[in-house]
């Protein structure tokens, strides 16, 4: 027999090998077995976490209506009182506000009759004081005004005609000098002008001829 | 050896004011005359026209200068240039504006009266009536007729 303990050594890990991945799928399905077990009863666990939640969703919604339609009443209760109580004070106020435009406008009748009484008075006192106030400066300026036209008429005439004088032949002289500059500038211009040529050069020649003789030009 | 005392330039100006241009129109032609193509006829009529170039050359010629000599030449126009920066100005103040007769007849009477060319510096002033203020050297006088009228003038109006 050619190589047997060959043969019989892999015939062992063979048989080892088989052993151990039976080993394993038993493991596995005692495994999936655990696992099976365990989600169902999870969904039985789920199944009464389910009930119990719509249970006490019910319950609160059942107390939450409650509290709603006792609010509700409530506040229509208060409503109502309002209503009564706005009602009541309106109703006094307006009569009190009646009340009080009555005695303003009364009130006001009164001050105002009286204050025309004052004004008048007011009015009548000092019209007669201030005519006679009037009356007095009247006569004092026209004293005033007299005794300085007294004055004036004594003193300030005849200085004042005397600076009129002063003034009149200041200027009177100042007229004659320009009226003299002028006729002076027309003589020279027009005796400038109606001297002939020849004339005009022999009196150059004349003026050479008396700065030579004065030694001009020496 | 040219006598500059003696050399009458009366024909080429009589003012002050003409004879700074005719020696500034000297002095272009001297600055040509070593030019190639110079030629002094076109240069005095570019100068001075015509009627003053003849008068130049009679100059040139009673001077005996040459005119084919260019040194010559130039130290003549230098020598007039010279004479006159030096001619005595006189000042005169007349009362109406000279034509040329007036100007030439002044211009005259001073080589005959007092031996000398002078440059006249002429100022017109009608209210001088007529005559002439003269000024000479720093000495002044005045020889018009306005103080003759202004006398009268007064005398008139009193």
């Amino acid at each position: 027999m050619p190589n047997l303990p060959l043969q019989f050594a892999t015939f062992v890990v063979d048989l080892v090998v088989i052993l151990i991945a039976v080993y394993f799928v038993a493991k596995l399905s005692s495994r999936e077995k655990q696992v099976e077990q365990r989600e169902r009863e999870l969904a039985k666990k789920e199944g009464k976490i389910d009930i119990d939640y719509h249970q006490i969703v019910d319950n609160a919604l059942t107390k939450e209506r409650k509290i709603l339609e006792d609010a509700v009443n409530e506040a229509k209760q208060i409503i109502a009182d309002a209503q009564y109580v706005s009602q009541n004070s309106k109703e006094t106020i307006d009569k009190a506000l009646l009340e009080m435009a009555a005695n303003v406008q009364k009130e006001a009748g009164n001050i105002g009759m009286q204050s025309i009484v004052d004004y008048k008075n007011y009015l009548g006192n000092l019209s007669s004081t201030s005519l006679g106030n009037f009356q007095n400066i009247a006569k004092e300026f026209g004293t005033n005004l007299e005794k300085q036209v007294k004055e004036f008429r004594e003193t300030l005439l005849p200085n004042l005609e005397k600076e009129i004088e002063d003034y009149k032949r200041e200027h009177l002289k100042k007229i004659d000098k320009a009226v003299e500059d002028i006729v002076q500038k027309v003589a020279q211009k027009a005796l400038n002008k109606s001297i002939p040529s020849e004339d005009h050069n022999n009196l150059i020649i004349a003026s050479l001829e008396k700065a030579k003789k004065e030694g001009i030009f020496d | 050896m040219i006598d500059m005392e003696d050399l009458d330039l009366s024909e080429f100006f009589r003012t002050k004011v003409e004879a700074i241009d005719f020696a500034t129109r000297l002095s272009v032609i001297s600055e040509k005359i070593y030019e190639a193509d110079f030629d002094l006829g076109k240069a005095l009529t570019d100068e001075f026209g015509i009627q003053k170039k003849d008068k130049f050359s009679i100059l040139l010629r009673d001077n005996n200068i040459l005119t084919a000599s260019n040194s010559a030449l130039e130290e003549f126009l230098n020598k007039i240039r010279e004479k006159v920066s030096s001619l005595p100005v006189v000042s005169l103040t007349i009362a109406f504006e000279p034509k040329e007769e007036t100007l030439k007849s002044i211009c005259s009477w001073f080589p005959l009266n007092i031996n000398k060319q002078v440059l006249l510096d002429i100022t017109v002033d009608p209210d001088i009536i007529a005559g002439a203020s003269v000024n000479y050297n720093g000495k002044c006088s005045d020889y018009s007729v306005k103080p003759i009228f202004d006398q009268m003038y007064e005398s008139l109006i009193q």
